[in-house]
């Protein structure tokens, strides 16, 4: 280090300086690609749960029943004791029943089926390791589709930084030797799911493909119900236009 | 969840309309703190006017400016902390407070060329995500490194060390575009 202070405040001063007019150029650039509309209808729906007025529509289910998800059927009739059972079986027994169910939901999201094998497995690994904090383990499918579409967003985001770097041609729709994964080859319907904004793929492969509620989309996804619904409306309006276009 | 704030039917009124008027400006910096990346941004600018409507008793008093300068530095903060849960954010919302003014640039200084920018921004798009952080928060929101290595929950050496890296690598992106270009950038100092 030689005179280290005064050189890197200057330098400091110099960057700040730096990203102060990449600032200036670039939000501007980015400001007029904003989806205004989209953005309000998610914020309008945020705000629709949270207003007074609504307060009285909250389903008052607080006392009694559970009764919120059926899609965790599978797993409530496997974890009759949850005391007894230790992370070991638990995981297995949950993997047996819903790798791939995850497997195909991942593979809807990150587009191709050995990224989304290994995301789910990841997931499998990250719950075997956090099991004692899982008090529930009926919320363990709810922590698995949350965790899985974590990871698959840091998949693409990721991958964004190293498609930039060298752009080669875009993967293409996984192969169809998974039984599963061939029902989805309509080809149309898949192209047209690629051209969506991130949240609304989202929310339209949990829907339809996971077969999921809002209930379950929203804790999956961390965003409102009303968000849910309003990614859902507005994907199906794109795809529903994008189609037509081609028919 | 327990909400004890419930937001009346004006302030929802008010707070679309504070929507319809920040929000695409807010998105761009939001864009260029996430580095391009979309979905994130919407995230943060969702996050900002929920954040906001949490406090918009306080805000809705302030001076377009002011209500501005909160908007941009609260998502800052969140995207700083790496959107942190929401609960977390939430006790965290008092401390924060708009710093954003002091940052402006002094036009009558030197403006860099298109290309040194360029490069600057390719090089920041590529850093690893914790350099990122930190730098954002060190040159673009003008925080101490003391500051920083609070807001991160990090020791302050790491920050430095991580500033240091990135420095280096910026420095080296202006060229002949850098006023106090020495004759050997790297070769005397390390």
């Amino acid at each position: 280090m030689s005179g280290g202070g005064d050189a890197s405040a200057h330098e400091d001063a110099l960057l700040s300086r730096v990203y102060q007019q990449i600032a200036e150029v670039r939000e501007p650039q980015f400001a007029a690609g904003y989806d205004l509309e989209g953005g309000l209808d998610q914020y309008r729906a945020w705000l629709g749960e949270h207003t007074v007025a609504a307060a009285s529509v909250t389903p008052a289910v607080e006392d009694g029943q559970t009764s919120t998800a059926d899609v965790t059927m599978p797993l409530r009739a496997v974890a009759t004791e949850p005391g007894a059972w230790s992370a070991d079986l638990a995981v297995i027994e949950l993997y047996s029943v819903q790798y791939k169910a995850l497997v195909r939901l991942a593979a809807m999201l990150v587009r191709d089926t050995s990224t989304a094998e290994e995301v789910v497995q990841d997931a499998f690994i990250a719950m075997h390791d956090g099991w004692h904090r899982l008090k529930d383990s009926e919320k363990a499918l709810a922590y698995l589709r949350q965790a899985v579409v974590n990871r698959s967003r840091s998949v693409l985001r990721h991958r964004v930084v190293v498609e930039k770097n060298a752009p080669k041609p875009a993967p293409d729709m996984p192969s169809a030797e998974h039984g599963a994964m061939a029902l989805l080859e309509r080809s149309a319907v898949i192209a047209a799911l690629r051209d969506l904004p991130e949240r609304q793929r989202e929310a339209i492969v949990l829907r339809y493909y996971a077969d999921l509620s809002e209930a379950d989309i929203a804790a999956a996804m961390r965003i409102s119900r009303g968000a849910v619904k309003s990614h859902t409306a507005r994907a199906m309006a794109s795809l529903k236009a994008a189609l037509e276009q081609d028919a | 969840m327990g909400d004890d704030h419930r937001i009346t039917p004006h302030d929802a009124a008010e707070l679309v309309a504070c929507f319809r008027a920040h929000a695409s400006l807010l998105f761009g910096h939001a864009c260029v703190l996430a580095r391009g990346d979309r979905a994130l941004a919407d995230d943060l600018v969702q996050a900002t006017f929920e954040a906001a409507a949490r406090v918009w008793q306080t805000l809705r008093g302030l001076a377009e400016e002011q209500l501005r300068g909160w908007l941009r530095s609260t998502l800052a903060n969140i995207a700083a902390s790496g959107f942190r849960r929401e609960a977390a954010f939430r006790d965290r919302l008092p401390q924060i407070e708009p710093r954003y003014r002091e940052t402006q640039a002094d036009p009558s200084e030197q403006a860099f060329s298109a290309i040194a920018l360029e490069r600057c921004w390719r090089i920041i798009r590529e850093m690893p995500k914790g350099q990122h952080v930190v730098a954002v928060l060190r040159w673009q929101l003008g925080m101490k490194e003391a500051e920083i290595a609070a807001v991160l929950g990090i020791a302050e050496p790491t920050v430095s060390a991580q500033l240091h890296q990135a420095r280096r690598k910026l420095i080296e992106q202006l060229g002949p575009d850098h006023p106090f270009a020495r004759d050997d950038p790297e070769g005397g100092s390390s």
